[in-house]
């Protein structure tokens, strides 16, 4: 049981890690890009990187995980001298701490297999060492007035280390409580969970504009002094003495009308994290503990202390002292604070990097945005849950059979020929319920794509340094959705050709300037939606595919028999998809092996979709993947051959013919072919194909429907047309992936599976049964 | 079949629910195919239900019947007569498909009739003849012996997995 919840903890953990890491590394890089193009570091992108890292080491050092623990407090110590201002964030750093991040990652697989994060012991001491490497050399020289504040911080992260280390002293503690009061503790977390947010929210707004800070503060206040009193309610010995400790703090803010400091707000924040983190260990059936109660504790007592001193009753100000040590002169100590004192705007002005009216136009336009977010704010909260995509899928399911029992009702037969006025508004009513139900139930398993776009800043931003090439990357359409589990199977294929983009396509940048194009590459990845199926369009503007070093290779290897004088451009560049090819001479880190593309087009086709290239010579490459909407609602036709009842997508089909006998030709061979004004289709005779008895034989007597893939037409002989539906594509299990032809299938209103056809393999299917007779 | 009937059919059968993993060790579903008695494991027996309207696929040997739709599930079906290359028989109301899980994939057995759950000690079960190598005989786990009567015991997975590829050209 125990283990079971330490499991459960740990998943948790992975997962929100995994997300965190996500967020936090595109923030890493766009503070990065930030500062190299302004030289200015972004402290709200740095913020949250240094919470990332500040939020992991807690949660890791809870539950045992030491190495995570040690390895982001290491870099958690590094980001604060950014945070603070101390050093300015440059490009090794944040390669460093992508490294970091990295090593973590990997950490949070070792966690998924082994359950603990025991191993790379030596690459994590090689990246620490580094990360105190970079800690010194960045502290090396900090500013006077900071020196004091600097050595603190670095006390409180030795302390914060400290606390880290000791690790799960709660979850085997017998909480006696917590089973007989189970629901006011459960009505306790909702609330405590909810003062927490709001105080979060109202802080983080503080932060943007620290103008009405008392109105703010006072709602922290009370939030604080409720949630003190319930957690003495509910005897929560720590989460009370640390919120009472705040409250105290709060109280002196509030009573004194005094302003909040940024580095007062990060106290605060830290606080709340630690709150949170003793809430959620009650949700789970702990005892409300939490790590780092001192260490939060003390940063209060900081806090409280330099308060105090402020009223002139406490000890003395951090300037006083260091004026009274002879460390700062007085003018400097003035100047220092003239400077503290000042808003952004006005070191901006000073420094000469804006001038005034800019900087009026830009608060302007903040305080515009703060009242637009707060306003958002407040209409959205708590706006996703976590669920098994297991119960997912059952509920799909589960709708897909409301709607066919909701079928067997109301087309009852027993109700057939009774007027029953009222009955049918219900049903009416019933229907519109239904079908709508059904339309969420499927759009839930729809996701954007862009957590899967936004990995790939990621891999350009670390190739682009490794091959020394500048480029830009732009993501079009992120908010495309797709199924969860396409998602998954386009990441590869999407690395592998932002990869080829990034190595092979785009030219050098000295080439690229020689040519007279900017010297920094384009690599645009795209999505939209385009008829049933979603495209994703991943094009550079580099030097375009070789022609003739294609068809080369391709001859050299074999894969070209004949005169290659035929074929089109598109034929050409689809070797690049054979197996092993590639026209690289040599074999670099990143990619020339030719295994690329080969897997885009095995995952492709996995999916049912298609891939074409485009690309002209010094211009560029783009290439298109088409992939169905799979598990998405398709609509489709449903035609009668024989007993069976086949679904074709209404997308191929070009138009439906009752054929007249003379427009019927058979070739020497057996081939039918029809000509439908001048055009002449073969004709694919369904029943013959699947081995089954049909209604007609003859063609005129049944109808023909025009198919066309890839433009490629066939004429579909059936017996007849039931009608159009929007049907749910249901896959075939996997003892029957043999079947060529069939899609996939779907579920009829009658309860009955009709199968979908799938053109592309059914025409190929068809040819080769020609070519088997012949 | 009606739907009413197949409910019913599956309420009686349901074994999902009370059964955990203890109580299903050394306990098989028998099942009739032509003369003889067959079992198979319980702990792969998701539920029972009554044969019908099966959508056959293309391409698929004989024994793969085609699919169903089990409550919004399409299984594919196994005709275990046609596995077993006897004669085919036309289905009537005595005809069942077992629905079984394994690796979590379902799928439907087509078998004559079913008979009952029993417990097979493992003293009561004696390993496969060896005297053909036929095909069938690599299906079979054993032969176990209750009441008087002989069940032929099948290794479930070999029968659905085994050379699954290779017949289904």
């Amino acid at each position: 049981m125990f283990k079971d919840m330490e499991l459960e903890f740990f998943r948790v953990f992975v997962t929100e890690s995994r997300e965190l890491i996500e967020e936090v590394e595109l923030q890493l890089i766009a503070t990065h890009e930030e500062a190299e193009r302004t030289g200015v570091v972004d402290a709200s992108g740095i913020n949250g990187v240094f919470r990332l890292f500040h939020t992991m080491k807690g949660s890791a050092g809870s539950l045992g995980l030491n190495n995570i623990a040690s390895l982001t407090h290491k870099a958690e110590t590094l980001l604060d001298l950014f945070r603070s201002g101390k050093a300015s964030l440059q490009s090794e750093h944040v390669d460093l701490l992508m490294e970091a991040i990295d090593l973590t990652r990997g950490y949070l697989d070792l966690i998924d297999k082994n359950n603990s994060d025991k191993g790379r012991e030596d690459e994590r001491e090689a990246i620490e060492k580094r990360l105190s490497e970079a800690i010194d050399s960045a502290s090396g020289k900090p500013p006077a007035a900071d020196k004091k504040m600097n050595t603190n911080n670095q006390n409180d992260n030795e302390k914060r280390q400290s606390s880290a280390q000791i690790f799960k002293p709660e979850l085997t503690r017998e909480n006696a409580h917590s089973e007989t009061n189970r629901p006011i503790v459960e009505q306790f977390v909702e609330e405590a969970g909810d003062i927490l947010d709001k105080s979060e929210k109202l802080l983080l707004e503080l932060e943007k504009s620290p103008s009405g800070s008392h109105q703010s503060l006072r709602e922290i206040f009370r939030g604080m002094h409720s949630f003190k009193g319930n957690c003495g309610f509910l005897g929560l010995e720590m989460l009370e003495n640390l919120s009472h400790k705040a409250e105290t703090v709060l109280e002196i803010f509030v009573d004194n009308q005094l302003e909040l400091a940024p580095e007062h707000l990060m106290t605060f924040l830290i606080v709340i994290d630690s709150l949170r983190q003793g809430v959620g260990n009650l949700a789970s059936g702990g005892p409300g503990d939490f790590e780092g109660l001192k260490m939060v504790e003390d940063l209060l007592v900081q806090l409280e202390n330099s308060l105090n001193t402020e009223e002139g009753k406490g000890p003395k100000k951090l300037g006083q002292i260091l004026l009274e040590e002879g460390a700062v002169s007085e003018e400097q100590l003035l100047g220092a604070l003239e400077k503290q004192r000042a808003t952004i705007g006005e070191v901006l002005v000073d420094m000469g990097a804006t001038d005034h009216d800019t900087v009026e136009m830009a608060l302007k336009k903040q305080s515009e945005q703060t009242a637009k977010t707060s306003q958002q704010d407040k209409v959205i909260k708590r706006s996703d849950i976590r669920v098994d995509l297991q119960k997912l899928d059952k509920l799909v399911n589960l709708v897909g059979e409301l709607v066919i029992a909701e079928t067997m009702v109301t087309r009852n037969p027993d109700l057939r020929d009774l007027v029953l006025e009222s009955f049918d508004r219900a049903v009416h009513h019933l229907r519109r319920v239904t079908s709508e139900l059904q339309d969420v139930a499927m759009s839930v398993r729809m996701i954007p794509l862009a957590m899967t776009f936004q990995k790939l800043v990621r891999v350009v931003h670390d190739l682009s340094r490794k091959v020394k090439k500048k480029v830009k990357l732009t993501l079009l359409g992120e908010e495309t959705e797709v199924d969860k589990t396409m998602t998954e199977q386009i990441a590869d294929p999407l690395l592998h050709m932002v990869r080829n983009s990034v190595d092979h396509g785009l030219e050098s940048s000295e080439e690229r300037l020689r040519l007279g194009k900017p010297e920094t590459g384009k690599i645009t990845i795209e999505a939209r939606y385009e008829g049933g199926e979603v495209w994703i369009i991943v094009s550079d503007d580099g030097r375009g595919l070789d022609r003739q070093k294609i068809l080369d290779k391709a001859i050299e290897r074999g894969l070209l028999k004949g005169d290659p004088g035929h074929l089109s451009d598109e034929e050409i560049y689809a070797f690049i998809f054979e197996p092993g090819f590639s026209t690289t001479a040599s074999v670099s880190e990143v990619s020339g092996r030719g295994v690329g593309m080969d897997v885009v087009k095995k995952n492709i086709e996995k999916l049912k979709g298609r891939i074409s290239i485009r690309s002209k010579p010094g211009q560029g490459t783009s290439i298109y993947l088409q992939i169905p909407l799979t598990l998405a609602i398709i609509d489709g036709m449903l035609v009668k051959v024989g007993n069976s009842q086949y679904t074709i997508p209404l997308l191929s089909i070009r138009e439906s013919v009752r054929p007249l006998a003379k427009s019927i030709t058979v070739t020497p061979e057996g081939e039918e072919i029809v000509r439908i004004r001048e055009e002449m289709i073969p004709v694919v005779r369904l029943h013959k194909l699947h081995g089954k008895a049909s209604k007609y034989t003859e063609l005129h007597e049944g109808i023909l429907v025009i198919v066309e893939d890839q433009g490629r037409k066939a004429a579909i002989f059936v017996d007849e047309i039931l009608g159009q539906q929007q049907t749910v594509i249901k896959g075939l299990s996997n003892f029957l992936s043999s079947a060529r032809g069939i899609s996939g299938c779907t579920i009829l209103g009658d309860g009955a599976v009709s199968l979908i056809l799938d053109i592309g393999g059914l025409i190929e299917k068809a040819s080769d049964e020609q070519l088997r007779i012949i | 079949m009606s739907e009413s009937q197949r409910k019913e059919i599956n309420d009686d059968f349901d074994l999902e629910d009370d059964e955990n993993e203890d109580t299903q060790e050394g306990k098989y579903l028998s099942f009739r195919i032509g003369g003889e008695v067959y079992g198979i494991e319980i702990r792969h027996v998701t539920e029972i239900v009554g044969i019908q309207k099966i959508t056959e696929v293309p391409d698929m040997p004989q024994y793969m019947k085609g699919v169903i739709n089990l409550r919004g599930n399409v299984i594919p079906v196994v005709d275990v007569r046609l596995r077993f290359h006897m004669q085919p028989r036309d289905y009537d109301d005595r005809t069942c498909v077992i629905v079984v899980n394994i690796n979590d994939a379902s799928i439907g057995l087509v078998v004559d009739a079913v008979k009952e759950v029993i417990s097979i000690l493992p003293d009561q079960i004696s390993p496969a003849p060896s005297v053909s190598k036929g095909e069938v005989t690599r299906y079979i786990k054993g032969i176990g012996r209750f009441d008087g009567e002989v069940i032929i015991l099948l290794a479930i997975d070999e029968l659905l997995y085994n050379n699954q590829i290779k017949v289904s050209l």
